[in-house]
Protein backbone atom coordinates (compact mmCIF):
# COMPACT_ATOMS: atom_id res chain seq x y z
CA UNK A 1 0.00 0.00 0.00
CA UNK A 2 2.57 2.34 0.88
CA UNK A 3 5.78 2.32 -1.00
CA UNK A 4 8.91 1.42 0.46
CA UNK A 5 11.29 3.39 -1.20
CA UNK A 6 9.48 6.89 -0.40
CA UNK A 7 9.68 9.55 2.02
CA UNK A 8 6.92 11.26 3.42
CA UNK A 9 5.54 14.46 5.67
CA UNK A 10 3.16 14.80 7.96
CA UNK A 11 1.15 16.54 5.52
CA UNK A 12 0.67 13.60 3.07
CA UNK A 13 3.08 14.59 0.75
CA UNK A 14 5.27 12.20 -0.64
CA UNK A 15 8.58 12.67 -2.51
CA UNK A 16 10.99 10.47 -4.51
CA UNK A 17 14.66 11.47 -5.06
CA UNK A 18 16.31 10.75 -8.51
CA UNK A 19 19.86 12.34 -8.44
CA UNK A 20 18.97 15.94 -7.35
CA UNK A 21 15.12 16.09 -7.99
CA UNK A 22 12.36 15.10 -5.72
CA UNK A 23 9.25 14.26 -7.38
CA UNK A 24 6.16 14.96 -5.22
CA UNK A 25 2.83 13.98 -4.85
CA UNK A 26 0.15 13.25 -2.55
CA UNK A 27 -0.32 10.04 -0.96
CA UNK A 28 -2.54 7.16 -1.44
CA UNK A 29 -4.07 7.56 1.82
CA UNK A 30 -4.58 10.97 1.44
CA UNK A 31 -6.49 10.68 -2.07
CA UNK A 32 -8.84 8.34 -0.26
CA UNK A 33 -9.33 11.15 2.45
CA UNK A 34 -10.28 13.56 -0.07
CA UNK A 35 -12.45 12.07 -2.58
CA UNK A 36 -13.02 12.75 -6.11
CA UNK A 37 -10.32 15.15 -7.28
CA UNK A 38 -11.69 17.64 -9.84
CA UNK A 39 -8.81 20.03 -10.17
CA UNK A 40 -5.42 20.80 -9.35
CA UNK A 41 -3.69 24.29 -9.51
CA UNK A 42 -0.25 23.36 -9.73
CA UNK A 43 3.20 25.95 -8.85
CA UNK A 44 4.95 28.21 -11.39
CA UNK A 45 7.95 26.17 -12.99
CA UNK A 46 11.27 27.90 -11.81
CA UNK A 47 9.66 29.27 -9.09
CA UNK A 48 12.06 28.60 -5.24
CA UNK A 49 10.02 27.36 -2.48
CA UNK A 50 10.84 26.78 1.11
CA UNK A 51 10.72 23.55 3.08
CA UNK A 52 6.58 23.36 4.10
CA UNK A 53 5.69 25.75 1.75
CA UNK A 54 1.97 25.96 0.30
CA UNK A 55 3.07 25.44 -3.25
CA UNK A 56 -0.11 23.88 -4.71
CA UNK A 57 -3.49 23.48 -4.33
CA UNK A 58 -5.91 20.01 -4.88
CA UNK A 59 -9.96 20.49 -4.94
CA UNK A 60 -11.98 17.86 -4.20
CA UNK A 61 -15.67 17.46 -5.03
CA UNK A 62 -16.22 19.09 -1.30
CA UNK A 63 -13.14 21.15 -0.20
CA UNK A 64 -10.24 22.94 -1.98
CA UNK A 65 -6.67 21.17 -0.13
CA UNK A 66 -3.26 23.44 0.00
CA UNK A 67 0.06 21.34 -0.89
CA UNK A 68 2.92 21.44 1.23
CA UNK A 69 6.38 21.23 -0.29
CA UNK A 70 8.68 18.45 1.69
CA UNK A 71 11.90 20.09 0.95
CA UNK A 72 12.94 23.19 -0.09
CA UNK A 73 14.31 24.23 -3.42
CA UNK A 74 13.34 25.41 -7.08
CA UNK A 75 10.28 23.83 -8.67
CA UNK A 76 11.84 22.61 -12.46
CA UNK A 77 8.43 20.67 -13.80
CA UNK A 78 4.74 20.80 -13.23
CA UNK A 79 2.49 17.64 -14.21
CA UNK A 80 0.74 19.26 -17.11
CA UNK A 81 -1.54 16.29 -17.65
CA UNK A 82 -3.39 17.15 -14.17
CA UNK A 83 -4.99 20.16 -15.97
CA UNK A 84 -7.23 18.11 -18.08
CA UNK A 85 -6.73 14.69 -15.52
CA UNK A 86 -7.01 15.85 -12.29
CA UNK A 87 -8.67 12.27 -11.46
CA UNK A 88 -4.96 11.02 -12.17
CA UNK A 89 -4.00 11.54 -8.77
CA UNK A 90 -7.06 9.42 -6.93
CA UNK A 91 -6.19 6.50 -9.95
CA UNK A 92 -2.27 6.55 -9.61
CA UNK A 93 -1.35 8.94 -6.47
CA UNK A 94 2.13 7.57 -6.86
CA UNK A 95 2.71 7.17 -10.12
CA UNK A 96 0.98 9.29 -13.14
CA UNK A 97 -0.51 11.72 -10.26
CA UNK A 98 2.42 13.35 -9.03
CA UNK A 99 2.63 16.95 -9.01
CA UNK A 100 5.59 18.64 -9.12
CA UNK A 101 9.44 17.95 -9.39
CA UNK A 102 11.97 20.11 -7.57
CA UNK A 103 15.77 20.42 -7.61
CA UNK A 104 16.95 19.83 -3.85
CA UNK A 105 18.36 23.32 -2.13
CA UNK A 106 19.52 21.01 0.79
CA UNK A 107 19.32 17.18 0.97
CA UNK A 108 19.94 16.68 4.63
CA UNK A 109 16.09 18.07 4.66
CA UNK A 110 15.19 14.78 3.72
CA UNK A 111 16.30 13.07 6.93
CA UNK A 112 13.73 14.85 8.80
CA UNK A 113 10.86 13.09 6.82
CA UNK A 114 8.92 10.14 7.70
CA UNK A 115 9.91 6.80 6.56
CA UNK A 116 7.02 4.64 5.13
CA UNK A 117 6.61 3.05 8.20
CA UNK A 118 6.94 5.74 10.41
CA UNK A 119 3.95 7.28 7.90
CA UNK A 120 1.92 4.06 8.44
CA UNK A 121 2.30 4.68 11.63
CA UNK A 122 0.56 8.05 11.48
CA UNK A 123 -2.61 7.41 9.14
CA UNK A 124 -3.14 4.76 11.72
CA UNK A 125 -3.04 7.24 14.59
CA UNK A 126 -5.53 9.83 12.59
CA UNK B 1 -25.35 13.44 16.81
CA UNK B 2 -28.11 12.19 15.58
CA UNK B 3 -28.31 8.88 13.30
CA UNK B 4 -31.16 7.26 11.20
CA UNK B 5 -32.17 4.19 11.28
CA UNK B 6 -30.73 3.19 7.89
CA UNK B 7 -27.21 4.14 9.84
CA UNK B 8 -25.87 0.48 10.21
CA UNK B 9 -26.83 0.10 6.55
CA UNK B 10 -24.65 2.90 5.46
CA UNK B 11 -21.96 1.60 7.50
CA UNK B 12 -22.24 -1.65 5.82
CA UNK B 13 -22.17 -0.45 2.06
CA UNK B 14 -19.03 1.38 2.93
CA UNK B 15 -20.67 5.03 3.47
CA UNK B 16 -18.32 7.91 4.73
CA UNK B 17 -20.14 9.49 7.20
CA UNK B 18 -20.16 13.16 8.38
CA UNK B 19 -21.89 15.33 10.33
CA UNK B 20 -24.88 17.59 8.47
CA UNK B 21 -26.99 19.78 10.27
CA UNK B 22 -26.89 17.43 13.84
CA UNK B 23 -26.88 14.16 12.01
CA UNK B 24 -24.13 11.83 11.29
CA UNK B 25 -25.17 11.29 6.97
CA UNK B 26 -23.27 9.27 4.50
CA UNK B 27 -21.36 11.82 2.05
CA UNK B 28 -20.50 9.05 -0.63
CA UNK B 29 -20.01 5.26 -0.53
CA UNK B 30 -17.70 4.56 -3.32
CA UNK B 31 -17.37 8.46 -4.77
CA UNK B 32 -19.58 11.16 -5.62
CA UNK B 33 -18.94 11.60 -8.94
CA UNK B 34 -20.12 7.94 -9.94
CA UNK B 35 -23.13 8.35 -7.67
CA UNK B 36 -24.00 11.70 -9.16
CA UNK B 37 -23.82 10.02 -12.94
CA UNK B 38 -25.46 6.55 -11.92
CA UNK B 39 -28.85 9.36 -10.54
CA UNK B 40 -28.22 10.61 -14.02
CA UNK B 41 -28.29 7.56 -16.35
CA UNK B 42 -29.28 4.25 -13.82
CA UNK B 43 -30.82 4.61 -10.75
CA UNK B 44 -29.40 6.06 -7.14
CA UNK B 45 -31.59 6.04 -3.89
CA UNK B 46 -30.92 8.54 -0.77
CA UNK B 47 -31.58 8.36 3.21
CA UNK B 48 -33.51 11.54 3.62
CA UNK B 49 -34.46 9.92 6.80
CA UNK B 50 -32.48 13.53 8.27
CA UNK B 51 -35.75 15.56 6.75
CA UNK B 52 -38.44 16.97 9.63
CA UNK B 53 -42.32 16.10 9.14
CA UNK B 54 -44.63 18.10 10.87
CA UNK B 55 -48.03 17.45 10.75
CA UNK B 56 -50.80 19.90 10.72
CA UNK B 57 -54.41 19.05 12.01
CA UNK B 58 -57.90 20.47 12.60
CA UNK B 59 -61.20 21.80 10.80
CA UNK B 60 -59.20 25.01 10.05
CA UNK B 61 -56.02 23.21 8.73
CA UNK B 62 -55.63 24.79 5.70
CA UNK B 63 -56.58 28.33 6.55
CA UNK B 64 -53.48 27.55 9.17
CA UNK B 65 -51.14 26.73 6.14
CA UNK B 66 -52.40 29.62 3.91
CA UNK B 67 -51.62 31.75 6.93
CA UNK B 68 -47.93 30.82 7.29
CA UNK B 69 -47.16 30.22 3.91
CA UNK B 70 -47.46 31.80 0.66
CA UNK B 71 -48.70 29.36 -1.59
CA UNK B 72 -51.30 29.00 -4.11
CA UNK B 73 -54.13 28.02 -2.47
CA UNK B 74 -55.55 26.25 -4.81
CA UNK B 75 -52.71 23.78 -4.97
CA UNK B 76 -53.77 22.31 -1.28
CA UNK B 77 -55.58 20.12 -3.12
CA UNK B 78 -55.63 16.49 -1.70
CA UNK B 79 -52.59 14.30 -3.19
CA UNK B 80 -50.66 17.10 -4.15
CA UNK B 81 -47.78 18.32 -2.90
CA UNK B 82 -46.35 21.51 -3.28
CA UNK B 83 -43.20 23.38 -3.16
CA UNK B 84 -43.30 26.01 -0.23
CA UNK B 85 -41.55 28.89 2.98
CA UNK B 86 -42.15 29.77 5.80
CA UNK B 87 -41.44 33.27 5.51
CA UNK B 88 -40.82 36.17 8.65
CA UNK B 89 -42.39 39.80 8.52
CA UNK B 90 -40.17 41.58 6.22
CA UNK B 91 -40.30 38.12 4.02
CA UNK B 92 -37.16 36.56 4.23
CA UNK B 93 -37.50 33.06 4.49
CA UNK B 94 -37.09 30.91 7.57
CA UNK B 95 -37.04 27.69 5.62
CA UNK B 96 -38.43 25.69 2.43
CA UNK B 97 -40.54 23.22 2.16
CA UNK B 98 -42.76 20.34 0.85
CA UNK B 99 -46.68 21.04 1.60
CA UNK B 100 -48.36 17.02 1.65
CA UNK B 101 -52.46 17.84 1.36
CA UNK B 102 -53.34 14.82 3.27
CA UNK B 103 -57.31 16.24 2.95
CA UNK B 104 -58.93 19.34 3.85
CA UNK B 105 -57.78 18.99 7.55
CA UNK B 106 -54.62 17.27 7.52
CA UNK B 107 -51.05 18.52 6.22
CA UNK B 108 -47.52 17.00 6.43
CA UNK B 109 -44.92 19.95 5.88
CA UNK B 110 -41.96 18.46 5.06
CA UNK B 111 -38.74 20.48 6.32
CA UNK B 112 -35.21 20.69 6.55
CA UNK B 113 -32.95 18.42 9.02
CA UNK B 114 -31.47 21.62 10.27
CA UNK B 115 -34.57 23.45 10.77
CA UNK B 116 -36.85 21.17 12.64
CA UNK B 117 -36.42 22.59 16.27
CA UNK B 118 -36.92 26.07 14.52
CA UNK B 119 -40.17 25.30 12.21
CA UNK B 120 -41.56 23.00 14.95
CA UNK B 121 -41.60 26.73 17.22
CA UNK B 122 -42.58 28.83 14.71
CA UNK B 123 -45.56 27.39 13.34
CA UNK B 124 -46.90 26.49 16.49
CA UNK B 125 -46.47 29.87 18.24
CA UNK B 126 -48.33 31.44 14.58
CA UNK B 127 -51.17 28.68 14.49
CA UNK B 128 -51.58 27.45 17.80
CA UNK B 129 -55.37 28.79 17.92
CA UNK B 130 -55.53 27.40 14.47
CA UNK B 131 -54.74 23.66 14.69
CA UNK B 132 -52.60 21.04 15.71
CA UNK B 133 -49.20 21.14 15.31
CA UNK B 134 -46.93 17.61 15.80
CA UNK B 135 -43.65 17.17 15.36
CA UNK B 136 -43.25 13.37 13.62
CA UNK B 137 -39.77 13.90 12.72
CA UNK B 138 -38.77 11.08 15.39
CA UNK B 139 -41.43 8.41 14.08
CA UNK B 140 -41.02 9.09 10.32
CA UNK B 141 -37.74 7.72 7.97
CA UNK B 142 -37.60 8.21 3.95
CA UNK B 143 -35.64 6.92 1.07
CA UNK B 144 -35.51 9.03 -2.54
CA UNK B 145 -34.87 7.04 -5.78
CA UNK B 146 -33.68 8.91 -8.15
CA UNK B 147 -32.93 8.36 -11.72
CA UNK B 148 -34.00 7.51 -15.64
CA UNK B 149 -34.33 3.56 -14.34
CA UNK B 150 -36.65 4.69 -11.14
CA UNK B 151 -39.71 3.80 -12.94
CA UNK B 152 -38.79 0.10 -12.99
CA UNK B 153 -37.79 -0.16 -9.06
CA UNK B 154 -41.25 1.54 -8.14
CA UNK B 155 -43.22 -0.69 -10.70
CA UNK B 156 -41.72 -3.68 -9.08
CA UNK B 157 -42.33 -2.21 -5.44
CA UNK B 158 -45.81 -1.16 -6.15
CA UNK B 159 -47.57 -3.06 -8.96
CA UNK B 160 -48.47 0.19 -11.49
CA UNK B 161 -46.36 2.12 -13.38
CA UNK B 162 -44.93 5.35 -11.99
CA UNK B 163 -46.15 7.73 -14.48
CA UNK B 164 -49.85 7.23 -13.09
CA UNK B 165 -48.47 8.96 -10.79
CA UNK B 166 -48.01 12.97 -11.65
CA UNK B 167 -45.57 15.36 -10.54
CA UNK B 168 -45.85 17.05 -7.06
CA UNK B 169 -48.48 14.14 -6.70
CA UNK B 170 -48.91 11.35 -3.78
CA UNK B 171 -50.04 8.42 -2.61
CA UNK B 172 -51.19 7.70 1.15
CA UNK B 173 -50.95 3.66 2.53
CA UNK B 174 -48.97 2.16 -0.55
CA UNK B 175 -47.47 -1.61 0.21
CA UNK B 176 -44.80 -2.45 -1.09
CA UNK B 177 -44.64 -6.32 -3.13
CA UNK B 178 -42.85 -7.81 0.48
CA UNK B 179 -45.34 -6.27 2.49
CA UNK B 180 -44.24 -3.23 3.95
CA UNK B 181 -46.21 -0.20 4.37
CA UNK B 182 -45.76 3.05 3.54
CA UNK B 183 -46.93 6.50 4.90
CA UNK B 184 -47.02 8.10 1.53
CA UNK B 185 -45.21 8.06 -1.80
CA UNK B 186 -44.82 11.04 -3.50
CA UNK B 187 -42.94 12.36 -6.92
CA UNK B 188 -41.27 15.54 -5.61
CA UNK B 189 -36.99 15.13 -6.35
CA UNK B 190 -34.23 16.84 -5.64
CA UNK B 191 -32.13 15.65 -8.61
CA UNK B 192 -33.59 16.74 -11.90
CA UNK B 193 -34.09 13.34 -12.87
CA UNK B 194 -37.47 11.38 -12.69
CA UNK B 195 -38.05 9.71 -9.05
CA UNK B 196 -39.98 9.04 -5.94
CA UNK B 197 -39.99 9.33 -2.44
CA UNK B 198 -41.59 6.56 0.49
CA UNK B 199 -41.94 8.02 3.34
CA UNK B 200 -42.71 5.38 6.27
CA UNK B 201 -42.07 4.76 10.20
CA UNK B 202 -38.93 3.94 11.61
CA UNK B 203 -39.42 0.12 11.37
CA UNK B 204 -40.93 -0.21 7.52
CA UNK B 205 -37.97 1.66 6.06
CA UNK B 206 -35.05 -0.85 6.49
CA UNK B 207 -36.94 -3.08 4.58
CA UNK B 208 -37.91 -1.27 1.86
CA UNK B 209 -34.39 0.39 1.79
CA UNK B 210 -32.92 -3.37 0.94
CA UNK B 211 -35.64 -4.02 -1.58
CA UNK B 212 -34.80 -0.94 -3.13
CA UNK B 213 -30.84 -2.12 -3.31
CA UNK B 214 -31.69 -5.23 -4.19
CA UNK B 215 -33.48 -3.69 -7.19
CA UNK B 216 -30.41 -2.32 -8.52
CA UNK B 217 -30.70 0.73 -7.42
CA UNK B 218 -27.47 2.82 -6.26
CA UNK B 219 -26.98 4.07 -2.90
CA UNK B 220 -25.75 7.72 -2.75
CA UNK B 221 -24.71 9.93 -0.25
CA UNK B 222 -25.24 13.82 0.19
CA UNK B 223 -22.03 14.64 -1.72
CA UNK B 224 -23.75 13.49 -5.01
CA UNK B 225 -27.39 14.88 -3.64
CA UNK B 226 -25.36 18.26 -3.01
CA UNK B 227 -23.96 18.35 -6.78
CA UNK B 228 -26.85 17.13 -8.85
CA UNK B 229 -29.55 19.50 -7.01
CA UNK B 230 -27.04 22.27 -7.61
CA UNK B 231 -26.92 21.23 -11.67
CA UNK B 232 -30.84 21.17 -11.29
CA UNK B 233 -30.45 24.90 -10.26
CA UNK B 234 -32.50 24.34 -7.14
CA UNK B 235 -31.63 26.15 -3.82
CA UNK B 236 -30.29 24.76 -0.46
CA UNK B 237 -31.70 26.21 2.41
CA UNK B 238 -28.34 27.88 4.51
CA UNK B 239 -26.38 28.40 0.84
CA UNK B 240 -29.04 30.19 -1.23
CA UNK B 241 -31.69 30.91 0.87
CA UNK B 242 -32.05 32.20 4.55
CA UNK B 243 -33.69 34.72 6.85
CA UNK B 244 -32.29 37.39 4.98
CA UNK B 245 -33.14 36.62 1.46
CA UNK B 246 -37.00 36.22 -0.50
CA UNK B 247 -38.17 34.19 -2.56
CA UNK B 248 -38.09 36.88 -5.36
CA UNK B 249 -35.00 37.33 -4.33
CA UNK B 250 -34.32 33.97 -4.99
CA UNK B 251 -35.96 33.48 -8.15
CA UNK B 252 -38.72 31.71 -6.84
CA UNK B 253 -41.55 33.78 -7.09
CA UNK B 254 -43.80 31.77 -9.09
CA UNK B 255 -44.59 29.76 -5.75
CA UNK B 256 -45.62 32.83 -3.93
CA UNK B 257 -49.74 33.90 -4.37
CA UNK B 258 -49.04 37.85 -3.70
CA UNK B 259 -53.16 38.04 -4.17
CA UNK B 260 -54.29 37.05 -0.88
CA UNK B 261 -52.77 37.68 2.84
CA UNK B 262 -49.71 35.27 4.24
CA UNK B 263 -47.65 36.22 6.78
CA UNK B 264 -44.29 37.82 4.72
CA UNK B 265 -47.09 39.28 2.30
CA UNK B 266 -46.08 42.69 3.17
CA UNK B 267 -42.53 42.37 3.35
CA UNK B 268 -42.45 40.81 0.14
CA UNK B 269 -44.21 43.91 -1.33
CA UNK B 270 -42.61 46.86 0.25
CA UNK B 271 -39.29 45.71 0.14
CA UNK B 272 -36.77 46.65 -2.94
CA UNK B 273 -35.00 43.20 -4.14
CA UNK B 274 -31.68 43.68 -2.89
CA UNK B 275 -30.11 41.13 -5.40
CA UNK B 276 -30.82 38.21 -7.95
CA UNK B 277 -29.68 34.65 -8.15
CA UNK B 278 -27.67 33.74 -11.18
CA UNK B 279 -26.01 30.38 -12.49
CA UNK B 280 -22.06 30.92 -13.36
CA UNK B 281 -20.19 29.12 -15.23
CA UNK B 282 -16.21 29.75 -15.30
CA UNK B 283 -14.61 30.06 -18.64
CA UNK B 284 -11.05 29.25 -16.77
CA UNK B 285 -10.47 26.60 -15.17
CA UNK B 286 -10.66 26.77 -11.21
CA UNK B 287 -13.65 25.67 -8.73
CA UNK B 288 -16.04 28.63 -7.02
CA UNK B 289 -16.49 27.97 -3.76
CA UNK B 290 -19.53 29.20 -1.56
CA UNK B 291 -18.20 33.06 -0.23
CA UNK B 292 -15.87 33.83 -3.25
CA UNK B 293 -16.62 37.39 -4.54
CA UNK B 294 -18.06 37.69 -7.56
CA UNK B 295 -16.86 40.75 -10.09
CA UNK B 296 -18.02 42.67 -12.78
CA UNK B 297 -15.97 45.42 -14.76
CA UNK B 298 -13.88 45.24 -12.00
CA UNK B 299 -16.36 46.29 -9.49
CA UNK B 300 -17.56 43.61 -7.12
CA UNK B 301 -21.10 43.10 -7.44
CA UNK B 302 -22.08 39.58 -5.29
CA UNK B 303 -20.91 36.01 -4.06
CA UNK B 304 -21.27 32.16 -4.43
CA UNK B 305 -23.71 30.48 -2.71
CA UNK B 306 -22.59 27.57 -4.26
CA UNK B 307 -20.05 26.08 -6.16
CA UNK B 308 -18.42 23.05 -7.39
CA UNK B 309 -17.69 20.76 -10.54
CA UNK B 310 -20.45 19.40 -12.92
CA UNK B 311 -20.10 15.34 -13.65
CA UNK B 312 -22.67 15.66 -15.68
CA UNK B 313 -21.47 18.80 -17.61
CA UNK B 314 -17.76 18.70 -17.10
CA UNK B 315 -17.73 22.31 -16.43
CA UNK B 316 -16.71 24.38 -12.99
CA UNK B 317 -20.81 25.94 -12.61
CA UNK B 318 -21.93 27.51 -9.24
CA UNK B 319 -24.54 29.72 -8.34
CA UNK B 320 -23.84 33.40 -7.08
CA UNK B 321 -26.30 36.45 -5.87
CA UNK B 322 -25.34 39.62 -7.47
CA UNK B 323 -26.64 43.12 -7.76
CA UNK B 324 -30.15 43.27 -9.36
CA UNK B 325 -29.53 45.68 -11.85
CA UNK B 326 -26.56 43.86 -13.59
CA UNK B 327 -27.38 42.71 -16.90
CA UNK B 328 -23.96 42.20 -17.92
CA UNK B 329 -22.99 38.70 -18.94
CA UNK B 330 -19.16 38.41 -18.37
CA UNK B 331 -17.88 38.15 -14.69
CA UNK B 332 -15.06 37.49 -12.95
CA UNK B 333 -15.22 34.95 -9.70
CA UNK B 334 -12.14 35.57 -7.29
CA UNK B 335 -10.86 31.93 -6.24
CA UNK B 336 -8.09 32.75 -3.48
CA UNK B 337 -7.19 35.81 -4.84
CA UNK B 338 -7.29 35.19 -8.82
CA UNK B 339 -10.50 36.02 -10.98
CA UNK B 340 -11.35 33.85 -13.07
CA UNK B 341 -13.55 34.22 -16.19
CA UNK B 342 -17.30 33.49 -15.69
CA UNK B 343 -20.20 34.09 -18.06
CA UNK B 344 -23.97 34.01 -16.17
CA UNK B 345 -25.57 31.28 -17.42
CA UNK B 346 -29.18 30.50 -17.03
CA UNK B 347 -30.61 28.22 -14.66
CA UNK B 348 -31.07 25.06 -14.35
CA UNK B 349 -27.11 23.88 -15.26
CA UNK B 350 -28.40 20.54 -16.60
CA UNK B 351 -32.27 19.18 -18.26
CA UNK B 352 -33.40 16.41 -18.25
CA UNK B 353 -33.90 14.43 -21.79
CA UNK B 354 -36.90 14.43 -22.54
CA UNK B 355 -37.80 10.97 -24.04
Amino acid sequence: MIPKELKYSSEHEWIRVEGNIGTVGITSYAQEQLGDIVFVELPETGKEVNKMEAVAVVESVKAASDIYTPVSGRITEVNEELNDSPSLINEDPYGKGWIFRIELRDPRELDELLSAEEYEKLTKEE
Amino acid sequence: MKRTPLYERHLNLGGKMIEFSGWEMPVQYEGIISEHLEVRNGVGVFDISHMGEIEITGKRAKDAILKITPVHANKLTPCRASYSFLLNENGGIVDDLIIYSLHEERFLLVVNAGNIEKDFNWIKELITNEAEVMNRSEEISAISIQGPKSGRIFEKLFGFALSELKYYSFREGLETKSGASTILVSRTGYTGEIGFEVYTDNNHILRIWDEVIELGAKPCGLGARDSLRMEAGMPLYGHELNEETTPIEASLEKFIDLGRDFIGRNGLITRKPEKRLIGVKLLEKGVPRPGQKVFCEGEEIGYITSGGYSPSLREYIGMAYIKPNIKERNLEVEIRGKRKKATVVNLPFYKRRRV
